[in-house]
């Protein structure tokens, strides 16, 4: 029987949805990273509202209101690490993407090699968990990487 | 974060709704959406809503139509009307009919945010 080597991974992404479970799922993802020696990115993902309507009614100001959700997002991700880690996950690791959950995490993996993804499965509630929901199960059905789901906190 | 607060959003803009429902959810509201008074009603029969924020414009039902219907049904909600057209005298109508706030279109969502955070203050 051929044997299977494993390597410690280089590259952790975690992502996150900013339930609440997500300061836990940042802590963790950081002391993984930090007792592995890998570097660690921190992804949220906000609706592309386009794409996610299916067609677009150009609305006067959506665009604009769109650079005002992405803005709100990455400050609510640099409020999560720094209230976790400092300043120890920088900006270029701290990613927000537009687009659903599994596409982009599914882009990060290949743009920035990721060798292991960290999340946990909480469902948010409201009109974005049709978007968001099950992302964890999602993920494992078509797994491209090894992955490691939370409990939730 | 608001973690208990349901809030419902009424617009027949839907990518309008969605962006602000993604705004708030990044607060840690839980954003419900309708296309219309109508909507709005049958969701009120099976969520608890915490506050609702209704354009005034819509097809079917209109917001004050939608916000007289509330008070009558659930007189705690709070309402808050938005509106691009005639604004001073549909914010004037809007307080008149019983309105919480009033929020101009175009808006700051971070002025939308802070409105219903202060219909949220125990200080209120």
């Amino acid at each position: 029987m051929k044997k299977t080597k494993v390597e410690k991974p280089k590259t952790i992404l975690s992502y996150i949805d900013f339930t609440k479970s997500s300061y836990y799922l940042v802590e963790y993802a950081y002391q993984l990273s930090r007792l592995i020696d890998a570097e660690l990115f921190i992804l949220h993902t906000v609706t592309d509202i386009k794409r996610a309507a299916g067609f677009y009614v150009p609305h006067i100001n959506t665009d604009k209101l769109e650079g005002e959700v992405i803005q709100a997002a990455k400050d609510k991700m640099y409020e999560i690490c720094s209230s976790i880690v400092g300043d120890k996950i920088d900006s270029s690791h701290r990613l927000v993407k537009r687009g659903s959950p599994l596409e982009v995490i599914n882009e990060v993996i290949e743009e920035k090699k990721i060798e292991l993804l960290v999340l946990t499965h909480e469902i948010s509630r409201g009109t974005l968990s049709g978007f968001r929901s099950d992302y964890a199960e999602k993920f494992m059905k078509n797994a491209t990487i090894p992955f490691l789901v939370l409990p939730v906190k | 974060m608001n973690n208990n607060k349901n809030i419902l959003v009424v617009d027949d803009s839907d990518d309008l709704t969605h962006v602000i429902a993604e705004f708030l959810s990044i607060y840690g509201y839980h954003v419900f959406t309708a296309s219309d008074g109508c909507d709005a009603l049958e969701w009120m029969e099976k969520k608890a809503v915490d506050a609702v924020v209704s354009d005034i414009h819509m097809p079917r039902m209109d917001g004050f139509t939608l916000m007289t219907k509330i008070k009558n049904k659930y007189p705690d909600t709070p309402i808050i009307l938005i509106t691009g057209f005639s604004v001073s005298e549909a914010k004037k109508m809007a307080f008149e009919k019983g309105a919480d706030a009033f929020v101009a279109k175009p808006f700051h969502l971070k002025e939308l945010k802070n409105v219903i955070d202060s219909i949220f203050s125990p200080l209120r």
